[in-house]
C-alpha cells in the first residue's frame, strides 16, 4: 500500500528514483532471500549432523550421556534411556548422580561417576569394569563406563561425557540397533538452541566415543568420520577396512585390499553393499586385524542411515578385549566345568531370577539316581530338598537377601528311595556378568552317623565313668592346659566352673594328710616322666572320708617329648570296702582252715585215746582171764567210761559240724519246753541226780529263732553245769531264767560249781579249750555253743569266780521283729 | 630194776601202762601223775630230797594246763646232775606230724612211741 501512494503523489524524476529505490529494495530483497537460503543450506547442514549425531549415537549401543560442567544432563541417548530406565524427558535438567548410581560389584562401595571424575580432572577416565548401575526401578546391572571431558572451541571444559555399556549377556546379545525406529527428537535438547554450539557439542561428543564412526555415500565415499576413525587411519595406514579420510573412497581401498587376497576384507564388503542394497537393514561382521606386534579384533557393523540419499555409517569398534577375555573364559569355563564334573559333592546351578535348576553336576544325577533332564526347570523343594513350595521360597529370599544360605542338615531321598542326610551350602554370585546361584549339596550321612556314634560313645564312656566312679584329666604340656572330665567334679561333689582345673586346685581338694605326699609324686612325674599312681583320700561333700587313686601315663610326640600327660581319678570307697570285707573273710577263712586243720588232728587223737585205753584193758583183762575175778567189774565199768566218752565226743563233733554248715531253721520257741527237754536228756547225767534245777521263763509274744541251736546251747550249759558241780557243796544248783520280749530272749545259766578261774574266761569258748583237769569234756562243747549263738547273731558271756558262782548269759535277737523290720 | 613215772591226763591210760609196765618186770616204782604239773611238783620234791629221778618218764603229749612240750620246757631247768640218769619217752596217740617233728627235735627226748604201749615195746627199753 505504501508504493501505490508514492507513485500517484511523486514527480516522474520521482517516479525514476522511486523505481530506482524499488529496484534497490527488490535487490536487497533478493540478496536477502538469497542469504537467507545460503542460511538455510547452512543451518540444514547443521541440521543434518544433528540429526546424524543423532541417529549414530542411537544406533552406538553404548549409553552415551553428556552433562554440563556442573554434571546437569544435556544429552542421553537411546540406549542410556533404556539402560538407565530414566525417560529422556525425566534424565535432562537432572543431575547426573541421580540417574547414574554406581557401586562396585564385589564391595558394593558407592562409586565415583566418572563423568564428574573426567570434568573435575580435565582428562580421560579409563573403563572401569564390573560396576553396578542401581535402574530406576532398583534392579541392579553389571556395566562398564568411562568418562571424558567436553571442550568448547576455546579448549575450555563446557562438560562431559559419560560412556557406557549393559555387560549382562541377556542385554549383549540383544542388538542395539534394532532400537533405531525410535523417533528422533527434532531439537537436540533444550539446553542446546543454538545450532553452532550444538554442532561444536556433537562433534565433541561424537569424537570422545572410542569407537571408530565413518558415514560414507552410495558410491562409497567417506563423507564424515569422528576423531577415532581419523586417529586410527593415520596411526595404521589407510588400507583395507581401516581405511579413510573424508573425500576417499572406501570401496576403492577396500576392492585393492580383496586383489591382494584379504579375504575379511572381500566378505565385509559384500555385507556393507547388500546394506546399501537394501538386502538388509544392518550387517554386522567381526574380524581379527593382528599386526606383528599386537592381537586385535574389530567388530564392523554398518547400517542404513539418512532418509533421501542413502547413507550407510559404519561403526567400527575394538573388541580385543573382549576376545582375550573370551578366550580367558573359554579357558576358566573349562576348569570350572571339569570341577563341576569331577567334583565329589552335588552342585545345581540355579536361575537367580526363578530359582530354577539350571544346570546339575554328574555327581548329584549319580547320587540321587535320577535323570539329568529330570532336574532341569525343577525348584529345589521338587527335589526334596525342602518341605515345599513354601519351604523352598523362604529360603529362596534368604538366599536374595544375604547372597548366602547354609543348612547344615537336610534330608535327600535318592530315586531308590533311600535317605541321605546332606549339608547345603548355596550362594549367588556374578559370573560373566549374570547373577547365579549355586547350591553345593555334601552328602553327610556319614558324618552324621559317625557323629552319632561318637555321641553315643561319649555318653557310653561317661555313664561307665560314672558307674566306676572313674574320671579322667589331662594335661597339654604344650600349652599348660588343663581338662578334667564331668565325673573328675561330680567325685569331688563340685560343678564344673566351682573351681580352675589345675595342678594347685587337685592338691586342696585332697585330705591335707596325703597332699605333702601327693605333691611330691605329682612332682616326680613332672622331674622324671614316670607313668605311675597315688592313693590319696578326701573329705566328700557330706563330710565322709572317701578313698580315691589316681594313674596316669605320658603321651610324647615323634621326637620322644612328652606332650601329654593324662590319667584317672578313681573313687576307691567301695572298691576299698569291698576289699576290706574280702580281707576280713580271708582271715576267716584262714582262722577256719587253721581250726579245721586243728580240729583234724585233734579228733583223730582224741578218737584214738578212749579206743587205745579200751584196747589196753581189754588185752590186760585177755591177759588176766585166769587170775582172780575181784577187778573185773571194775575193769568192765572203765570200759563203758570209755566208750561213753567217746559217744558224747563223736555226738559233739557231729553237733559242731552240723551249726558250722547249715542254715538257720526259723521255728516258734516254747522255752519252758525246750528246757525240760534238756532236762530229760541229761537227767541220768552222773551226779544229776544230785543237783536241784530251778527254772523261770518269763515269755511274752512269740519268740522266733532256730530251736535246735538254741537246744544245743543249753544241752552244754546245762550239762557244764552238772559235770562241773562242787562236790564238797551240800546244795549244788542250776537257777535257769529266761526273758524275751519282742526283740530278743536273755537266757541265764547260773550254778555254784567250782567256778572258773578268771585267766581261764577269756579261752574258755576257744576250740578243744579244757579249762579243768576233770577230763570228761571233749573241749568242745562251750566252742560249738558260742559258734551256735553267734549263728544266730547272738552273744554269750560268762561271770565266774574260782569255786564260787558261775553264770552265763545268752542273748539271741527275736527274729519275728527282724522279719517284720525287713 | 628201774622208777618209772607215766604222765598221762588219761587215768584209765595210766592205769592200763601201769598194768603193762608191772607185768613186765622191770620196775621196782611206778608213780602215775595226772598231768604234767603234778608231775614237775613230784619232780621237784625228789629233786629237794636229794633222790634221784625216775629212770624212765612216760610223757604224753596232749593234756589240759600243762602240755608235754611245756613240760618239757620246766624239765629242763632242773640240773645236768638230776636229770642225768633219767630218760624220757613221748607216748601219745597224737599223729600230727607237726608234734612229731617238734619231738625229734627236743633233745630232752630219747624216743617218740605212738600209744598203745606194749609189752614188746617196754622190753626194748
Amino acid at each position: 500500500m505504501s508504493h501505490l501512494n508514492y507513485i500517484t503523489f511523486l514527480s516522474p524524476l520521482a517516479v525514476v528514483g522511486t523505481a530506482m529505490i524499488v529496484l534497490f529494495l527488490l535487490l536487497l530483497l533478493l540478496l536477502l532471500y538469497k542469504e537467507n537460503k545460503a542460511r538455510k543450506k547452512i543451518t540444514n547442514e547443521l541440521f543434518l549432523k544433528n540429526d546424524w549425531f543423532h541417529k549414530i549415537t542411537n544406533r552406538l549401543g553404548d549409553g552415551i550421556i553428556a552433562t554440563d560442567s556442573k554434571g546437569v544432563i544435556t544429552m542421553i541417548n537411546t540406549s542410556a534411556s533404556s539402560i538407565t530406565g530414566w525417560q529422556k524427558q525425566e534424565a535432562l535438567g537432572s543431575h547426573i548422580n541421580s540417574v547414574f548410581k554406581i557401586t562396585d560389584q564385589q564391595t558394593k562401595a558407592k562409586l565415583v561417576n566418572p563423568v564428574l571424575d573426567a570434568i573435575e580432572k580435565n582428562k580421560n577416565i579409563p573403563l572401569v569394569n564390573h560396576a553396578l548401575l542401581q535402574q530406576k526401578d532398583g534392579n541392579c546391572l553389571c556395566i562398564d563406563n568411562s568418562g571424558a571431558p567436553l571442550h568448547n572451541n576455546k579448549g575450555e571444559v563446557v562438560g562431559g561425557v559419560l560412556l557406557f555399556r549393559d555387560l549382562t549377556a541377556k542385554k549383549r546379545a540383544e542388538d542395539p540397533l534394532h532400537n533405531i525406529n525410535l523417533k528422533l527428537e527434532s531439537k537436540v535438547g533444550a539446553r542446546t538452541p543454538e545450532e553452532v554450539e550444538s554442532d561444536i557439542f556433537s562433534t565433541a561428543v561424537l569424537g570422545s566415543i572410542p569407537s571408530h564412526i565413518a558415514v560414507i555415500d552410495n558410491d562409497g565415499r567417506i563423507i564424515a568420520v569422528n576423531k577415532s576413525w581419523e586417529n586410527y587411519a593415520k596411526n595404521n595406514g589407510e588400507t583395507n577396512l581401516e581405511h579413510g579420510s573424508i573425500g576417499s573412497n572406501y570401496f576403492d581401498a577396500c576392492e585393492k585390499s580383496i586383489l591382494l587376497g584379504d579375504s575379511f576384507t572381500e566378505r565385509a564388503l559384500k555385507g556393507i553393499k547388500s546394506v546399501f542394497n537394501k538386502e538388509k537393514d544392518k550387517f554386522e561382521f567381526q574380524y581379527p586385524c593382528h599386526t606383528p606386534n599386537e592381537q586385535q579384533w574389530f567388530n564392523l557393523s554398518a547400517s542404513q542411515f539418512g532418509d533421501e540419499n542413502l547413507q550407510v555409517v559404519l561403526v567400527r569398534k575394538d573388541i580385543t578385549d573382549r576376545e582375550l577375555a573370551k578366550q580367558a573364559n573359554k579357558i576358566s569355563e573349562s576348569n570350572y566345568r571339569r570341577l563341576f564334573e569331577s567334583a565329589k559333592d552335588g552342585i545345581l546351578i540355579l536361575d537367580a531370577n526363578t530359582g530354577m535348576i539350571e544346570d546339575v553336576n554328574p555327581y548329584l544325577i549319580h547320587k540321587l539316581g535320577f535323570s539329568y533332564d529330570y532336574f532341569i526347570g525343577k525348584e529345589l523343594w521338587e527335589i526334596g530338598l525342602f518341605q515345599d513350595a513354601k519351604a523352598s521360597k523362604i529360603a529362596f529370599e534368604e538366599l536374595q537377601r544375604k547372597e548366602y544360605i547354609r543348612y547344615e542338615d537336610l534330608p535327600l531321598k535318592t530315586k531308590e528311595g533311600q535317605h541321605l542326610k546332606v549339608e547345603f551350602i548355596s550362594n549367588v554370585y556374578w559370573a560373566d556378568h549374570k547373577k547365579v546361584i549355586q547350591c553345593n549339596i555334601r552328602d553327610i550321612t556319614e558324618r552324621v552317623a559317625a557323629e552319632r556314634n561318637l555321641k553315643e560313645s561319649e555318653r557310653r564312656l561317661k555313664e561307665a565313668q560314672a558307674i566306676s566312679h572313674t574320671a579322667n584329666w589331662e594335661i597339654n604340656l604344650v600349652t599348660n592346659e588343663n581338662n578334667w572330665s564331668d565325673e573328675f567334679y561330680q567325685i569331688f561333689g563340685l560343678e564344673r566352673g566351682d573351681i580352675e582345673p589345675c595342678k594347685a586346685s587337685f592338691l586342696n581338694l585332697i585330705n591335707p594328710a596325703n597332699r605333702l605326699q601327693a605333691d611330691k609324686s605329682m612332682q616326680e612325674v613332672f622331674d622324671e616322666f614316670k607313668d605311675s599312681s597315688f592313693d590319696f583320700s578326701f573329705t566328700a561333700k557330706d563330710g565322709s572320708l572317701k578313698n580315691a587313686c589316681s594313674e596316669w601315663q605320658f603321651e610324647y610326640d615323634k621326637n620322644n617329648v612328652p606332650v601329654r600327660l593324662y590319667g584317672i581319678i578313681q573313687d576307691t570307697t567301695e572298691r576299698k570296702a569291698v576289699e576290706e570285707k574280702l580281707e576280713r573273710q580271708n582271715k576267716e577263712l584262714k582262722k577256719a582252715n587253721a581250726e579245721l586243720d586243728r580240729f583234724v588232728y585233734s579228733t583223730s587223737h582224741d578218737l584214738r585215746a578212749p579206743l587205745t585205753s579200751l584196747m589196753g584193758l581189754i588185752d590186760i583183762i585177755d591177759e588176766d582171764l585166769a587170775e582172780a575175778e575181784i577187778d573185773q567189774k571194775e575193769r568192765i565199768n572203765m570200759m563203758k567210761q570209755s566208750i561213753a566218752k567217746l559217744d558224747n565226743f563223736i555226738e559233739d563233733i557231729i553237733d559242731y559240724s552240723r551249726n558250722s554248715r547249715t542254715e538257720i531253721e526259723e521255728n516258734e520257741i516254747n522255752f519252758k519246753e525246750i528246757i525240760n527237754q534238756s532236762y530229760q536228756s541229761l537227767k541220768y547225767m552222773e551226779g544229776s541226780a544230785r543237783i536241784a534245777i530251778e527254772v523261770v521263763v518269763e515269755q511274752t509274744g512269740k519268740f522266733i529263732s532256730d530251736k535246735r541251736r538254741i537246744q544245743l546251747t543249753l544241752n552244754n550249759l546245762i550239762s557244764n553245769a552238772i559235770k562241773y558241780q562242787d562236790k564238797a557243796k551240800l546244795n549244788p544248783y542250776i537257777i535257769i531264767t529266761v526273758f524275751t520280749d519282742m526283740e530278743k530272749a536273755i537266757i541265764t545259766v547260773e550254778d555254784n560249781g567250782i567256778g572258773i578261774a578268771e585267766e581261764k574266761q577269756a579261752k574258755i569258748f576257744e576250740m578243744f579249750y579244757r579249762a579243768t583237769l576233770l577230763s570228761i569234756g571233749s573241749g568242745l562243747g562251750l566252742y560249738i555253743a558260742s559258734e551256735a549263738i553267734s549263728k544266730l547273731a547272738g552273744t554269750i558271756s560268762l561271770k565266774s569266780k574260782q569255786g564260787g558262782k558261775t553264770t552265763f548269759t545268752v542273748t539271741i535277737p527275736n527274729l519275728l521283729k527282724i522279719n517284720q523290720t525287713r | 630194776m628201774k622208777h618209772i613215772l607215766l604222765i598221762d591226763d588219761n587215768t584209765i591210760d595210766n592205769y592200763i601202762n601201769k598194768v603193762i609196765i608191772s607185768k613186765a618186770k622191770i620196775a621196782h616204782l611206778i608213780t602215775t601223775k595226772n598231768s604234767g604239773l603234778e608231775a614237775l611238783a613230784f619232780l621237784t620234791t625228789l629233786h629237794a630230797s636229794g633222790k634221784s629221778f625216775p629212770e624212765i618218764i612216760f610223757l604224753d603229749l596232749q593234756m589240759p594246763e600243762m602240755d608235754g612240750f611245756q613240760f618239757l620246757d620246766q624239765y629242763t631247768k632242773f640240773s645236768e646232775e638230776a636229770k642225768k640218769n633219767s630218760n624220757i619217752y613221748m607216748l601219745t596217740s597224737s599223729n600230727n606230724p607237726e608234734d612229731v617233728k617238734k619231738a625229734g627235735d627236743c633233745l630232752s627226748i630219747k624216743n617218740f612211741f605212738n600209744k598203745p604201749l606194749s609189752s614188746e615195746l617196754v622190753a626194748q627199753i
